[in-house]
């Protein structure tokens, strides 16, 4: 029995067609999982950094350093806690200086306010651990002090005409504003207790010095140089909320 | 706990890292405690133009130094400039400069003296500013103040005109 072109094309179109309409819903059905998959993701993103409470640290390091050193800092930190991963924190500190140089005679003091911003980064706290007891975090923090500081100097002497003068500076203002990075470790030692240590390298971004003199030591920062270390040592409490 | 002690060890790797780099001050100290006047000698023609100048005999400088004159410079030819110490206290410094043995002229420098404080490592420096200048008329046709500050930059301080 012949079989005539447009038949031919019309059966073709049929099976087309069918098959199209066969895939679409598979297509909606693709679709849709793919929306279920991303908000899923977005929503274990969300729980992943979900609130989970606040903290209260102060440092003793500078309080113990002050034993060997001759100046004084401890700051005090409110951190907020973010699915145990992410705790973003400001810290205020305060920072006394009186120190005298031995071989020179030359005497720097300063007493003043320090603030601190930025957040630490729990590298412990995975899918299968989502609250772990101790803590290896890394941190970042921007720091600023606005500052005055007093320096006296013994008399230096002209090496040619033989006369000297004494430099007394009172009141000089000073700031700097400097970055820090470094990491630290905490680890739970009683019920809502964390005690932990931190490494720093700091980095100086700006400073404004006094007309006739460089600052020697900057509250927070620690002495002048364009880079240093520093060190916290805390004890945190964890404050409970409902 | 295994990850507690891996994370330990990737942390101490860090620092040891970071402690590596160590502390940087940014800041040397100056080991000479005395900032110099520079004065560099110039030649102006009858358009004004100027052009360095060497000055071709012998030249004798002096500093006065508490009522007395102190030699600084001694029978130096063709001298194109003078480095001059700074008084620390005084306000004027005099300077006397002797041409063909028996020719001088007078130079005489207003300053302010400003005690610079770096650190406790490095002491306490000089600086000066300049304020005024003032000259006899023998062989100097004019002196102006090309850079105030006195300090450790190495700044042509003034530029001193011999006449034609």
């Amino acid at each position: 029995m012949p079989i005539s072109i447009s038949t031919t094309m019309k059966t073709l179109s049929y099976i087309l067609l069918s098959s199209f309409l066969l895939l679409f819903p598979l297509k909606i059905q693709a679709q849709t999982n793919e929306k279920i998959e991303k908000n899923e993701t977005k929503e274990s993103f969300w729980r992943m950094f979900s609130f989970k409470g606040l903290g209260f640290s102060a440092d003793l390091f500078g309080c113990v350093y002050s034993l060997i050193g001759d100046n004084i800092s401890t700051e005090v930190a409110l951190e907020t806690n973010f699915g145990n991963r992410l705790y973003p924190i400001a810290e205020v500190g305060w920072a006394w200086c009186n120190a005298t140089d031995e071989g020179s005679g030359i005497k720097y003091r300063t007493n003043a306010p320090y603030y601190k911003a930025g957040f630490n980064y729990n590298f412990l706290t995975t899918k299968d651990n989502p609250n772990p007891k101790h803590y290896v975090y890394g941190l970042f923090r921007i720091g600023w002090t606005n500052f005055t500081y007093d320096v006296e100097t013994p008399p230096i002497t002209d090496p040619v005409w033989g006369s000297s003068v004494a430099l007394n500076l009172k009141d000089v203002n000073g700031s700097c504003l400097w970055g820090e990075i470094g990491a630290g470790i905490k680890v739970k030692i009683a019920k809502g207790f964390h005690m932990g240590w931190s490494v720093r390298y700091k980095i100086r971004f700006t400073e404004e010095n006094g007309e006739n003199s460089k600052m020697w030591y900057i509250p927070g920062y620690g002495t002048n140089q364009s880079t240093c270390f520093g060190g916290t040592y805390s004890l945190i409490y964890d404050i409970p909320i409902k | 706990m295994k990850e507690f002690r891996k994370a330990v060890v990737a942390l101490s790797i860090i620092m040891c890292s970071l402690l590596s780099t160590g502390c940087d001050s940014g800041y040397d100290c100056t080991l000479d405690n005395i900032a110099y006047n520079r004065i560099k000698f110039y030649i102006a023609d009858k358009n004004g133009i100027e052009s360095e100048y060497s000055y071709p005999e012998a030249l004798t400088a002096s500093i006065m130094v508490n009522g007395e004159a102190m030699i600084v410079v001694n029978h130096l030819t063709n001298a194109k400039e003078l480095t001059l110490p700074v008084s620390y206290t005084n306000n004027c410094d005099t300077v006397i400069l002797n041409f063909f043995e028996h020719y001088y002229d007078t130079l005489y420098i207003h300053h302010n003296n400003i005690p610079f404080y770096q650190s406790m490592e490095c002491g306490v420096i000089m600086h000066h500013k300049l304020t005024d200048t003032r000259h006899t008329e023998n062989f100097i046709d004019s002196m102006a103040i090309n850079n105030a500050d006195i300090n450790f930059n190495n700044n042509e301080n003034i530029k001193l005109y011999f006449i034609e």
